[in-house]
């Protein structure tokens, strides 16, 4: 179980996050939704540690990690996917899946990687940034395919992706949820996301406007009243 | 061919530790963004720990070198991440001094404890012969500097391949954000980095030691070479970098084998490495130049405006002062007169650095261009005192000019490399020949002023004309602020990017700076040579360049902007006249710790600590007593949330 409870959260002097709570059983998909500017990334960047809340609480398992930093959140589980960022764009891909595995663990974090994503073996020595945007997306996917990964935090991974791409990510993402993971999702593909999701937040100027069953936002009319103008909407889809 | 063998014997064995110094150097800066001027400071710092454990104690070699260099190296290690750190995300101008103040600490300790005279260093390597090239001996601590350097170099481009830490640090150069959410502390890793960098630059101090002497001047100086080295490997490439160590060696000493016997040019050798360094910056395109943790953009925080007449009253009282200053010193009347030429000096540094967000390391060269220019248009041409005055400011202009230009496309800490390679290679090449000092020791003649009731032995009239020359640079740079031109100058330091979608050229616009400057500095030149009636080329030396940048910069922190000139001509000119204490060497320890701590705690950090200390304190409090929830902290907090409105 994943939580992040009442969360105030900035830049400097602005105010992003107000009041933010947010929940995630494991073996279950929570989707992120909302406009541009509502505060979805800087939410995942609190939930992984990235920015300190200047109130509230992140809880894994009911403990309090928040005083924990990245790298402290990422050692008890929590796996941050950044949208863009995602990968080491200088350094090999084995290189890369060597950093993302835990120490002295390196060639099992290689065996799960390949496995979940095959087409990388042929890839190994090409440095990263070399590779198409997709292939860089799968690599940086592997993360969330290895053990230890008990909270999963997506942002934006299908962005820019060849569809027949998006297909493989959501396959990928069902079998993640298959071993005791909590994923959260933000994504630009709403009906998408909605399709896989056991839960969703909808994330307006800072706030959590609504928190529930996806099957509730079936109505067009609740999900516009939810996201605010219906022209957006549109953008969304 | 063969006469050449022992200057390539000799160019490799230095080279090679000029590349290891230079490897330090460039994993620091790409590991933490940082790049550390100080790197030299740290090779002089461990040379002397050598010269105390090894010759005063009398410890065997091998356990000196593991003391000042797999003790010293670490420890600085340790102590310069955090302050790296700490500068992370400044103004890259407040980097480039705080690290320029961290050399100014270092060389000030270093002639506290061990005074200023050079003292020799005998070479603790065996030196006999270990083989023979064509004839040539190379003694056994040749071929041990060659065999150091290559090893670490070797070591280090292994390590940073095969090892996770090394690969780790590979990825903390452009992605330590992400190297965090994969468990792997990038502060952790950089530490690392900055032990292995510190400790490279100890082993190369200790080993170049027996060459250069106990000199912390000539150590520090090391640094020069690494620089070349580390532009040969466009700031990035490690083996470049070693290979541009070598080359740069032996560079150095074949230009010693063929110029030392022609002055000037017996002023090359010395300033090989900042001839590659200029021209591999000036042929590299801006964008293959890694970018530092600094930030380009952002001018000076302004301060707090006063009340308008309290400024006013100010301006009244310190004009009162400074014309009262006469009758009240008494024979110390000629430091004041220093001291004021300095404040013309001080205004055209902070014309550069503090309104333009621009770095000058080389100040004390357009001060002695116009020192010269004053001397040979007065002594040598007989033109009059004011005449001679104004033509000497304006013949420094051009050299601001010429080198504002050359340097056109560079910023932050790469503007400031050429202008101390340009500071350096005027006083070693230009300030020999018959335009500047020449070869004379002594130097070189300025008169003082004679016209109607100032008569040219009066000090006290001296002064009067001094402080006119003051208040007129003064009003100069005040209304300078206030006009349009003022505004750009302001817009450059800003954002240079917003100022050329403006349609206003940022090359033109840094030229414009700089000719300013430089003609102030021409001009605080020629009434420091007339205020001391004979200057040599030893006053005008680089280092003094880099003490004036962080005597202003320190000023600047605790006065405004024209202020901040007089503050700093009074603490660099006057204290050390009444109080005997303070020597050259401590006030740049003094200068060098109070500019660090400038650096840390501006761009408002110190408030943001204290923030975050307030958070911390109510977030306890918060926890501890649940009633203050509802108080009225609570919801000022909540008001001015909702002032400053919501940006997603």
């Amino acid at each position: 179980m994943f939580t992040v409870e009442a969360v105030t959260a900035g830049y400097g002097g602005a105010v992003v996050l107000r009041d933010v709570t947010l929940t995630i059983p494991p073996r279950s998909v929570a989707a992120l939704l909302g406009p541009n500017g509502a505060g979805k990334t800087t939410l995942l960047r609190v939930a992984s540690g990235l920015l300190r809340p200047s109130r509230g609480r992140i809880l894994l398992d009911g403990v309090d990690v928040t005083h924990l930093g990245p790298d402290g959140l990422a050692q008890a589980g929590v796996c941050h996917v950044p949208e863009g960022q995602a990968v080491f764009p200088e350094l090999t891909v084995r290189e890369n899946l060597r950093l993302f595995g835990p120490p002295g663990r390196e060639r099992e974090a290689l065996d799960q990687a390949l496995e979940a994503f095959p087409a990388l073996a042929g890839r190994l020595s090409q440095v990263a940034a070399t590779m198409s945007g997709g292939e860089q997306q799968m690599l940086a996917l592997t993360r969330a395919a290895m053990a230890g990964a008990r909270v999963v935090l997506l942002d934006e991974v299908s962005m820019g992706l060849a569809p027949v791409l998006v297909d493989r990510i959501y396959e990928f993402l069902d079998r993640v949820r298959q071993a005791e993971v909590s994923v959260l999702l933000v994504e630009q593909y709403v009906t998408r996301a909605l399709a896989v999701a056991d839960y969703v937040y909808i994330l307006r100027r800072g706030r959590v406007t609504f928190a529930g069953d996806p099957a509730e936002l079936a109505d067009d009319d609740i999900f516009d009243r939810y996201l605010g103008v219906g022209a957006e909407s549109e953008a969304f889809v | 061919m063969r006469e050449l063998v022992p200057y390539l014997v000799v160019g490799l064995a230095s080279g090679s530790l000029y590349g290891l110094a230079g490897l330090g150097l460039v994993l620091t800066y790409r590991t933490s963004g940082i790049f550390n001027f100080a790197h030299g400071g740290l090779a002089a710092a461990s040379a002397a720990l050598f010269f105390t454990v090894h010759f005063t104690w009398g410890w065997p070699w091998p356990l000196a070198a593991t003391v000042a260099v797999g003790l010293f190296g670490p420890v600085a290690g340790l102590l310069l991440e955090p302050l790296a750190r700490g500068l992370a995300g400044s103004r890259q101008v407040t980097i480039v001094v705080a690290t320029i103040g961290l050399l100014l600490l270092i060389q000030g300790l270093l002639f506290q404890g061990y005074g200023l005279q050079r003292r020799a260093f005998p070479e603790f390597l065996p030196t006999s012969t270990a083989i023979r090239i064509a004839g040539v001996a190379v003694t056994w601590a040749q071929v041990l500097n060659i065999a150091v350097g290559v090893a670490s170099f070797v070591g280090l481009y292994l390590f940073l391949r095969r090892s996770r830490l090394g690969v780790a640090m590979r990825a903390t150069v452009t992605s330590p954000d992400l190297l965090a959410l994969t468990a792997t502390s990038p502060r952790h890793v950089r530490r690392a980095s900055w032990i292995i960098g510190c400790s490279f630059a100890a082993g190369s101090g200790v080993l170049i030691a027996p060459t250069l002497g106990l000199d912390p001047f000539l150590l520090s100086a090391l640094v020069v070479q690494a620089f070349g080295a580390v532009a040969i490997g466009r700031f990035t490439s490690l083996p470049f970098t070693y290979l541009g160590g070598l080359a740069i060696g032996v560079l150095a000493s074949l230009a010693t084998k063929y110029l030392s016997a022609r002055p000037p040019l017996n002023g090359i050798p010395p300033v090989v490495p900042f001839l590659v360094l200029i021209v591999v910056m000036l042929v590299t395109p801006a964008q293959r130049l890694p970018r530092g943790a600094g930030r380009s953009e952002g001018s000076e925080p302004s301060r707090p405006r006063r009340h308008p007449r309290a400024g006013t009253a100010g301006v009244v009282m310190a004009a009162t002062a400074l014309l009262a200053v006469p009758r009240l010193v008494g024979p110390r009347l000629p430091v004041y007169s220093a001291a004021l030429a300095l404040v013309v000096l001080f205004l055209s540094i902070s014309l550069l650095t503090r309104l333009s967000g621009q770095i000058s390391l080389c100040h004390a060269a357009f001060a002695a261009v116009g020192a010269c220019a004053f001397s040979h248009f007065t002594v040598g041409a007989g033109l009059p005192w004011a005449v001679g005055l104004l033509a000497a400011a304006l013949a420094t202009a051009p050299v601001g000019a010429l080198l504002a230009f050359t340097a056109s496309r560079l910023s932050g800490v790469y503007l400031a490399l050429a202008t101390f390679g340009f500071g350096l290679f005027m006083e070693n090449v230009v300030y020999r020949t018959g335009v500047m000092f020449g070869t004379r020791v002594e130097g070189l003649l300025g008169p003082r002023p004679s016209f109607g009731p100032i008569h040219p032995r009066s000090d006290t009239a001296f002064y009067y004309v001094i402080l006119a020359v003051v208040a007129l640079s003064a009003a100069f740079v005040v209304a300078l602020r206030r006009t349009r031109i003022g505004r750009i100058l302001r817009a450059l330091a800003d954002s240079p990017t917003a100022l050329a979608t403006l349609g206003i050229s940022v090359s033109v616009t840094r030229v414009l700076v700089f000719s300013l400057s430089a003609f102030l500095a021409g001009l605080a030149g020629a009434l420091s040579m007339a205020q001391a009636t004979r200057l040599g080329a030893i006053t005008f030396n680089s280092f003094t360049s880099l003490l004036y940048l962080v005597v202003v910069v320190a000023a600047g922190a605790v006065s405004g902007f024209v202020t901040s000139a007089f503050v700093a001509a009074g603490l660099f000119a006057v204290v050390p006249s009444y109080l005997t204490a303070v020597t050259p060497e401590l006030q740049s320890l003094v200068f060098g710790a109070a500019v660090i701590a400038a650096a840390l705690a501006a761009d408002g950090r110190l408030a943001r600590l204290a923030g975050r200390c307030a958070a911390w304190a109510d977030r306890v409090a918060d926890q501890s007593e649940p009633r203050l929830r509802n108080g009225p902290l609570r919801e000022r907090r909540a008001t001015a949330e909702r002032t400053v409105g919501v940006h997603g």
